[in-house]
């Protein structure tokens, strides 16, 4: 009876998840951020010294940090590979937004913060 | 307390050619500084005490100093430190730091014209069209860039180190051919003009490096600073110093928004020599 019970439980759980619309994804769980992005309009914002504060932190701990405009490319004109996707969701976010990024892949985005140890809260 | 000897030093002429002309600098591709990004003078002590909590005015985005001795590429110094400035700044640190070759800029804009100088327009059009080549040197030692990138130049025709593998003045035909290859993945994309001395102290205050001149001297400005009630604009001259000046001598010039960004920052000219 318990094992059926059981059963049941996880049946139920799994269909709240696929029917509940949730951006579930093990990557969120199992990858360990990397980089920091902070992505802006350059003509409408420049980030103000508690950004570069917060950056500097993250990157004295590891994190390599970036910080650029929407619309940055290589020398040959594409996107920077490893930054597609951060300035995707940035774009998809609205603009400025902070993007945690593992291996290339977006973990998380949002708004950026309005001071350095939120933004340093929100990476960890 | 700062030496007087170091504020608002009388230059004589070492390669600034022409006066900075806010039209030419729009005309070589640069834009106007958006009115939004003007601070106003009553937050200059605060965004001053905020940018040294923070580490964060141009002068933490600078790599090192360069020495132009006895030649005329003041421009092309001056040029070199707003760009690593950006560079450096994007990449979040000094981590991915490039050392640059202000020569290789400087033959490039005077058509290979040793002495006389040359223009701040020109050197930022060049900029823009084709970039920087990097130096021999780098932030890891004697030669260390020259593994790095498949094109390298030394700093200056000013003076020479014994380790360099070139030296003296170059033509452009001198350059290591195809150096556009590696130049151009260090190019400006976002210049705004500074057209006053309140705009100045506003992009110093934003972080970005600011590049005047007067008297005959390109200057990179760094940081604002106030001492005894008074505000100076420091500079990292290519003279291995640190120097200031007053408002009076501030304004008329250009800062660099955004440069080019590399797939990957430890191999940013995309070298295929180097592995993954």
């Amino acid at each position: 009876m318990k094992g059926v019970l059981n059963t049941i439980c996880v049946f139920l759980l799994l269909i709240v998840i696929v029917d509940g619309g949730w951006d579930f994804s093990w990557n969120n769980i199992t990858s360990k951020p990397d980089t920091v992005a902070v992505v802006y309009e350059s003509s409408d914002y420049i980030p103000p010294p508690y950004v570069t504060g917060a950056l500097n932190r993250l990157a004295s701990e590891g994190f390599q940090v970036r910080s650029f405009d929407k619309d940055i490319v290589t020398g040959t004109g594409q996107t920077p590979k490893e930054l597609k996707e951060a300035i995707k969701a940035a774009i998809g976010n609205g603009l400025p937004a902070l993007v945690v990024l593992s291996d290339g892949r977006v973990l998380k985005v949002q708004n950026l913060p309005k001071t350095e140890s939120e933004i340093i809260e929100a990476v960890k | 307390m700062i030496d007087p000897k170091l504020v608002d030093l009388d230059f004589e002429f070492d390669g600034l050619s022409a006066d900075i002309k806010e039209e030419d600098l729009l005309y070589a591709g640069a834009k106007k500084l958006p009115s939004d990004f003007y601070i106003d003078r009553s937050e200059w002590d605060d965004r001053i005490n905020e940018h040294e909590k923070h580490k964060s005015s141009s002068d933490c985005f600078s790599g090192r100093f360069t020495w132009q001795k006895d030649s005329h590429e003041c421009v092309c110094h001056a040029a070199h430190q707003a760009f690593m400035c950006a560079y450096n700044r994007q990449l979040g640190g000094l981590e991915h730091d490039v050392w640059f070759s202000p020569l290789a800029l400087y033959t490039r804009i005077t058509g290979g014209r040793r002495w006389g100088g040359s223009s701040v327009i020109d050197s930022m059009y060049e900029m823009i069209e084709r970039g920087m080549i990097p130096d021999h040197d780098g932030p890891a030692g004697n030669l260390s860039q020259q593994k790095k990138f498949k094109h390298t130049l030394h700093e200056t025709s000013g003076r020479t180190e014994d380790w360099w593998p070139t030296s003296g003045w170059v033509t452009p035909s001198n350059l290591p051919d195809g150096w556009e290859e590696t130049a151009k993945h260090f190019r400006a994309l976002e210049v705004y003009t500074v057209p006053n001395d309140d705009a100045h102290a506003s992009c110093l205050l934003h972080g970005l490096c600011v590049v005047n001149g007067r008297n005959g001297h390109s200057i990179p400005h760094m940081k604002l600073i106030k001492e005894d009630g008074r505000y100076l604009s420091k500079y990292k001259d290519s003279y291995n110093e640190f120097r200031y000046d007053s408002e009076r001598l501030w304004g008329g010039g250009y800062v660099i928004r955004s440069v080019t960004m590399p797939h990957d920052a430890s191999n940013p000219a995309e070298n295929p020599d180097i592995e993954e």
